[in-house]
């Protein structure tokens, strides 16, 4: 990656980069206003200008020499032929592309990812347990992840509510409730549900009752809880968006008799959401493709059998929007990229792999309006490459959060 | 055990009297090659004589009777091998916590149908490694792939090397936990094992040194006849030397004596500065050829690596699964450090199932992603990993005199269209794309 600076800025090259980003910002600024006094500001001053010899918008076919301009954390111009503002920052790279997003993860909040005493609780949310500090975030944004949708675990039936983070410097809350986690699997020999049937009948009821507007009764409950304190109206509030079709709900359904129970249950109650961790989706796609539901694919590895490795491909082939998620730090962020070049092996297209990535987490997250593609109005947020998007040997040059420029390397770890 | 060794080795020779009965030599012409040992050669033919390759070059003269097939510009590398495989192994085998005499070989169900899909992208070549829990899992084995005869029920792989390599490990954390402590006893533990046996191979030396006296003495003609005057105190006589009697063998020990003597190499896993800084130790004071495994800390220990001709078999490039404490510091770009000082590396995908051997070329693309040449990379798949192994007197790059292990691919050996074509072991055809 090249980078050419846009004014004669003395740019000392041991200064760290914050230092000298905060020292060139301090500049700039002053620059602007002592332009903006003298009346001849300087027109790129402020913006940050990528030229990529290809640029992947996602949303769009690839643009050879694209260049991407970014204002105040936004993008203002993407295109082909755009001229670079004298002043602009500018940045060289091979391959542009939209910042990954993770539709699903347990980023600064694993260990804590579900209230296990009660297998009801759509009113916990997992943002309340998140970590900033955590290490694996910082991992997670230099592996390219700008975007992620952090989710209670498994174990319970109504889990609880998740949350959309953008990474970086300092994680950023984009959505508070961006979809309710919902487990068909959640059967627990120690409480109820001890059975899928029991998981189903347990959500059938609580999606009755809260449809009534009638609290939503721990049926769960063992005997020595039975006085656990539960704000019953919490859980009808946090229930209603979903029964109304405000907030999607994201269904743990791994086998294909689970993903057929997950479609039956939202085509009784018009829930919208998404199915997740489906991995016998390729044995019922035709069912999934007329339900028009996402599905949210659990990473790749090498050890995966070929029915695993096979079923994005198969998926995209019957017409069914596939994204992959991390779950990490359960696995390595970097299993995204992994996840896609596997699944592109396997016979998945590369645009479809591409936009599993980006575009398809974005939709599934309610966040489609901010990232996923590279668009005027969009999040800054793009992963630059020095080759091809879906080659493992490409290497990572540079992450652009909202504008920032985070490169990898240094200390891994954060 | 030696019974199901000897069933092996039969069908090794069945099958190596078969593979080698090829009397027609193959010519493969038109050729991108890389043979690892040397530069790319842009169009070349690589001659393959009762399998082995005979002649590699631009220039190479084809006999008459040679079956000639035109790879047409395809790429020709050598057949990949994998430095730590668990084809043919099920989870018990790989458990840890063995004994050094248990040969994985004894343990590997060699007609796993999982190694055709291993085949089908170039793996033709693989160290099948115990578990490394415990301080030792025991020894690790190689075996190279054919095809077996359709409707023969012949096995999948014939041993190349058994006793490879002595398997072991240090500070591995059981169910996510470890402490100094635990740490300080499994180094004690391994140096314990090594102190016995050479314990054990002092009483042997000291047995054969004896033994050696002693035929010396019974084959000495008898001496004339003692002075007639015995000794006047009547002090008795001397008994004639006793027979020394032969230690008794010990299996375990005998894996031991040969780490000790260096004919096998000693792999030991050691992800902490301090488990690896033990291990060297180890290497140091018994004299070990070492080599280290997942060394996830080791980027500032580099050079000395290099140094001490202590080499890696790294892998895999990302770690699997949910944190372990061994590789919460982990950082993909010490593979890069590690080949940039000279350290002789091998890239793995080091799975706990068999099959994920298939994925070699796709671990070592990853690395190349944080920062490991494509022709280091390269050479951690076939050469370097042979090398380690100790095998490249047979294998890992294509040389006249090698086995012709030989991959087609479609384009060069990091792009990612690069599909597997032909794979040819021994000269014989055993995979061919549809």
């Amino acid at each position: 990656m090249r980078e050419q600076p846009e004014t004669q800025r003395a740019e000392q090259k041991d200064f760290s980069e914050r230092f000298t980003r905060r020292a060139f910002c301090g500049l700039l600024m002053a620059g602007a206003a002592l332009a903006c006094r003298e009346g001849r500001a300087a027109p790129g001053a402020n913006t940050l200008a990528i030229r990529a010899e290809t640029l992947y918008p996602v949303s769009g076919p690839p643009i050879h020499q694209g260049v991407v301009l970014v204002r105040e954390g936004k993008i203002t111009t993407v295109g082909a032929n755009v001229a670079i503002p004298p002043g602009a920052r500018t940045l060289e790279v091979k391959t542009a592309l939209p910042g990954l997003v993770d539709p699903h993860s347990y980023l600064g909040c694993l260990y804590e990812t579900e209230e296990g005493v009660d297998a009801v609780t759509p009113e916990l949310r997992i943002r309340d347990a998140f970590d900033r500090s955590d290490p694996a975030l910082g991992r997670a944004a230099r592996a390219g992840i700008t975007t992620t949708c952090i989710m209670p675990g498994n174990g319970n039936v109504l889990a609880g509510q998740g949350s959309v983070f953008r990474l970086g410097d300092a994680p950023q809350l984009l959505r508070d409730y961006a979809a309710q986690k919902v487990s068909l699997t959640a059967v627990n020999a120690q409480r109820n549900p001890t059975s899928r049937a029991g998981a189903l009948a347990l959500l059938r009821r609580a999606f009755d009752s809260a449809g009534k507007g009638q609290a939503v009764s721990s049926v769960s409950q063992t005997n020595l809880l039975a006085d656990f304190p539960t704000s019953l109206d919490e859980r009808v509030h946090a229930l209603l968006p979903i029964l109304q079709g405000e907030r999607p709900v994201f269904l743990h359904a791994p086998t294909a008799d689970d993903i057929e129970n997950a479609l039956r249950l939202c085509s009784d109650y018009h829930l919208k959401g998404c199915l997740l961790h489906a991995v016998e989706a390729f044995e019922v796609c035709e069912e999934i493709h007329k339900s028009g539901m996402p599905v949210i694919l659990s990473p790749l590895h090498y050890s995966d059998n070929d029915r695993t490795l096979t079923n994005a491909a198969q998926l995209a082939k019957a017409g069914v929007r596939v994204a992959f998620c991390s779950d990490a730090p359960l696995s390595d962020p970097a299993s995204l990229r992994l996840s896609a070049a596997l699944a592109v092996k396997f016979g998945l297209p590369t645009a479809d792999a591409l936009r599993a990535l980006t575009l398809t987490p974005a939709e599934a997250c309610g966040i489609a309006d901010r990232v996923g593609s590279l668009s005027v109005g969009k999040d800054a947020d793009l992963l630059l490459l020095n080759g091809d998007p879906i080659a493992l040997t490409s290497r990572i040059e540079g992450v652009v959060i909202g504008g920032n420029l985070i490169r990898p390397g240094g200390d891994y770890a954060r | 055990m030696i019974r199901l060794s000897a069933l092996l080795l039969l069908i090794t020779l069945l099958a190596g009297s078969v593979a080698f009965a090829q009397t027609v030599p193959i010519a493969l012409t038109g050729a991108r090659v890389y043979p690892v040992c040397g530069p790319m050669l842009a169009h070349a033919t690589v001659l393959i004589v009762d399998g082995k390759i005979t002649a590699v070059g631009p220039n190479v003269t084809i006999p008459g009777n040679a079956r000639r097939i035109d790879l047409q510009g395809a790429t020709l590398i050598p057949g990949l091998v994998d430095a730590r495989s668990s084809l043919f192994l099920s989870e018990g085998d790989i458990a840890g916590n063995g004994s050094p005499e248990q040969d994985m070989l004894d343990a590997a169900d060699l007609f796993d149908q999982d190694a055709a899909k291993v085949l089908a992208q170039g793996v033709t070549t693989l160290y099948l490694a115990p578990g490394s829990r415990g301080s030792v899992g025991g020894t690790g084995a190689i075996v190279k792939l054919h095809k077996p005869a359709e409707g023969s029920g012949e096995a999948w792989a014939e041993p190349l090397k058994p006793r490879a390599a002595l398997q072991c490990a240090l500070g591995l954390s059981a169910n996510g936990r470890s402490s100094s402590l635990d740490r300080l006893n499994s180094y004690e533990g391994l140096r314990t094992l090594l102190r016995g046996a050479q314990q054990y191979q002092k009483a042997f030396e000291r047995y054969t040194l004896d033994l050696q006296n002693y035929e010396k003495q019974q084959k000495q003609p008898p001496k004339p006849a003692p002075s007639p005057a015995p000794p006047a105190n009547g002090a008795p006589q001397a008994p004639p030397p006793a027979k020394p009697t032969r230690p008794r063998s010990v299996p375990a020990q005998e894996v031991l004596v040969a780490a000790l003597k260096r004919e096998i190499p000693v792999r030991i896993e050691a992800h902490h500065t301090d488990d690896i800084l033990n291990a060297l130790r180890l290497a140091e004071e018994f004299h070990l050829k070492l080599i280290l495994e997942a060394p996830t800390e080791c980027a500032a220990l580099a050079g000395e690596l290099a140094r001490r001709n202590v080499s890696v078999v790294w892998g895999p490039t990302l770690p699997e699964g949910p944190p372990r404490l061994e590789t919460l510091r982990d950082h993909p770009e010490t593979t890069a450090t590690l080949a940039k000082a000279g350290v002789t590396l091998a890239l793995t995908p080091n799975s706990r199932s068999g099959r994920a051997s298939r994925f070699l070329r796709e671990n070592a693309a990853l690395a190349v992603g944080y920062g490991v040449s494509p022709d280091q990379a390269l050479r951690a798949i076939t050469l370097d990993a042979a090398r380690i192994l100790g095998i490249a007197d047979r294998v890992g790059s294509i040389q006249i005199g090698k086995d012709a292990d030989l991959v087609v691919l479609t384009a060069d050996p990091w792009n990612p269209a690069a599909q597997v074509a032909r794979v040819f072991v021994n000269g014989s055809e055993v995979y061919t794309a549809k």
